[in-house]
């Protein structure tokens, strides 16, 4: 009897010290990714805005996005597209994180989009990715790319991530958020700001052009019947 | 976008796809549509795709063994102009549709540029569209 209990005692005082150790090295790791700013509040309603390279608020208006990202297909292609002429939605995901099974999910049926808007699915190269688990996760109309530089082009600091491109080239928003329904809220919220803000490729870039080739408001040659 | 010697700067509003095929040669799709995964060598499946002012071009390498022949004769990558667009040059003819094709060979590589317009009503846009995306192709 007396040898059970000390067995159970010292089993107790093992289990004990395994907890402690495991508290102790999840406490290390939440404090190191803290550190590391992966720490994305991904659990809060509504959109949550993220911190980019010590920038408090998402980056908008005159933000410099490449004009066409490309990168490798599951089929083994390269695939090129260009961000002008059309709203793009680019979704930055993984096949290992699990914010983003969500969208993967929700990427399969169509989702929803706001009008004229596409959907194009950007992951980390072949280098950082398992095209495998893509396989299995690839929404079947909707582009999915492998590229890293377009995630460095981007600055994208963790997946899930999204960034809008309006027709003109512009990043209207960008964030993250943990459904798909906070994203579109977040869109919505981008687009409507946008409207507000003055456009560095919209009018104010044209009278620049026509003035850079000598034109200006007062130029008979824009007033004449042609 | 870069592929064995092949290169595209592609203009606004374009996709393209570039892949080896089974003989290592290049195979460039580019469209000013989102390109669906089966394509077929010539965009057969990408056609009845097109809207009245889409284009699709596919650049698709012979074999070297081809340069001799008077086929690939021409040199360098051309300068496509309205009126070589036909409505029977199609694999598959569609209402409206045209197409035109250009045997061409480039730094020592043969090829050909095929290109369809969703409309062949439109076709003087189409052929400056169809010229804006080689002008941003580069072989070498």
């Amino acid at each position: 009897m007396t040898t059970a209990v000390v067995a159970l005692g010292v089993a107790v005082l093992l289990l004990s010290v395994l907890v402690a150790g495991l508290l102790r090295s999840h406490a290390e790791i939440l404090k190191a990714l803290h550190e590391l700013g992966a720490g994305l509040e991904l659990d809060k309603d509504g959109p949550v805005s993220v911190t980019i390279d010590g920038v408090s608020t998402p980056r908008t208006g005159d933000v410099s996005v490449p004009d066409s990202i490309s990168g490798e297909t599951l089929d083994g292609e390269l695939l090129a597209l260009s961000l002008l002429g059309q709203d793009t939605l680019v979704a930055f995901l993984s096949s290992g994180c699990s914010t983003c099974q969500e969208f993967w999910t929700a990427f399969r049926d169509d989702p929803p989009l706001p009008a004229g808007a596409r959907l194009v699915v950007v992951t980390r190269g072949p280098g950082e990715e398992s095209p495998s688990a893509l396989e299995k996760r690839r929404p079947s109309s909707v582009p999915l790319l492998m590229s890293d530089e377009t995630w460095e082009a981007f600055g994208v600091p963790g997946s899930p991530y999204f960034a809008y491109v309006d027709a003109a080239g512009r990043l209207v928003g960008e964030g993250s958020g943990a459904s798909w329904q906070q994203v579109l809220d977040l869109l919505q919220q981008s687009r409507a700001d946008a409207l507000r803000r003055p456009s560095r490729r919209g009018p104010d870039r044209d009278d620049e052009v026509l003035r850079d080739a000598g034109i200006d408001r007062d130029s008979p040659s824009l007033w004449e019947a042609g | 976008m870069r592929l064995s010697g092949v290169s595209l700067a592609l203009p606004a509003g374009w996709q393209a796809a570039a892949r080896r095929n089974e003989s290592g040669h290049v195979v460039l799709h580019a469209a000013t549509i989102a390109l669906p995964r089966s394509r077929g060598d010539f965009g057969s499946d990408v056609a009845p795709l097109l809207g009245a002012d889409d284009v699709f071009c596919s650049l698709f390498e012979y074999d070297r063994a081809s340069i001799e022949t008077v086929l690939f004769s021409a040199r360098g990558l051309p300068v496509v102009r309205p009126s070589d667009f036909a409505v029977g040059a199609l694999q598959r003819s569609r209402p409206g549709q045209s197409g035109a094709q250009f045997f061409f060979t480039q730094a020592g590589r043969p090829f050909c540029l095929f290109a369809i317009l969703g409309s062949h009503g439109r076709r003087v846009a189409g052929a400056a569209r169809v010229n804006t995306l080689v002008r941003g192709m580069a072989i070498a």
